[in-house]
């Protein structure tokens, strides 16, 4: 909570200092660059069609998903989600 | 089906990360939020990139369905599933022939799981509160099967479509929620829960 570890003049006061440095581009140089989205998480082209599509297995998958949810499997990959 | 993505097409969809959803069990880590049987399959959906209409009528297909379907016992009745540990015991529990099927008419899991134990009292009465577990883990099939369905179709190039719902659509036509509250209302879910006159997913709920 912000009254648990702040004062509201430290928090603004915090805020626009942050603000201001942000302004300067001498010390926005310094600043740590924001990361660049990771190439490795997928990013999928809207309404991509896929030559040559092989169907999943609805009956594996199914089942799979009981087992899942049954905890038959490591909960770390399925569950109810 | 995230694992299958990955085998059939590990360059592409193989990336998609496995279990990124785990969280939406029980609505939210067991808070009663979204569904995550529909919300981790439309959450899929988007990454693959599957149309809009296509992530709606998933959508709208589990606000309708009388789920939970009976194809988990058939499955099993079919002899030829063997679960891990197998059936029964300290196995995988055997899936209860022709439980209650109830519609949600709602996305999330309070709602529609509260709806059906009301709707299943005498079934839980017989078969105990595991009756529960039975159905969630069944509704969680019959999304993996329709989310399959729909994938396959739309990669063989079936066109996809929104079917909506007319009576909302109705309602935010009408000069009711099209214009109220000021804004109008946002999204188009099922009426219920919010108004229990409708049908009553919670009597005493809603306005």
């Amino acid at each position: 909570m912000l009254h648990e570890s702040l004062t509201r003049r430290q928090f603004i006061g915090g805020t626009a200092a942050v603000a201001g440095a942000a302004a300067m581009p001498t010390l926005a140089s310094l600043a740590p660059a924001v990361a660049a989205p990771d190439p490795a998480l997928p990013v999928f082209p809207r309404d991509a069609g896929t030559p040559n599509w092989t169907p999943l297995d609805e009956r594996r998958a199914r089942r799979y998903c009981v087992e899942m949810y049954r905890d038959r499997h490591n909960t770390t990959v399925g569950g109810g989600g | 089906v995230v694992d299958q993505l990955a085998e059939k097409y590990p360059t592409t969809y193989g990336k998609i990360i496995p279990g990124l959803f785990v969280f939406s069990r029980g609505g939210i880590n067991s808070q009663g939020g979204p569904c995550g049987a529909w919300l981790s399959g439309a959450a899929l959906l988007h990454q693959m990139g599957a149309p809009s209409a296509m992530q709606n009528a998933f959508l709208r297909w589990f606000e309708n369905a009388s789920m939970p379907s009976n194809g988990a016992y058939q499955d099993y009745r079919a002899g030829d599933w063997t679960p891990p540990g197998g059936w029964g015991g300290s196995g995988m529990p055997i899936p209860l022939n022709n439980a209650p099927r109830v519609k949600a008419k709602t996305t999330s899991c309070h709602g529609g799981r509260t709806k059906w134990q009301v709707a299943a009292s005498g079934w839980l009465a017989a078969y105990g509160t595991s009756a529960i577990a039975d159905r969630c883990s069944k509704v969680s099939y019959d999304c993996v099967v329709k989310l399959v369905q729909m994938i396959n179709q739309w990669k063989s190039g079936v066109a996809v479509t929104d079917p909506g719902d007319a009576v909302v659509s109705g309602c935010k036509t009408s000069g009711c929620h099209g214009s109220y509250p000021i804004g109008g209302v946002t999204g188009t879910p099922t009426c219920l829960p919010c108004h229990s006159s409708v049908a009553g997913v919670t009597p005493g709920h809603g306005m």
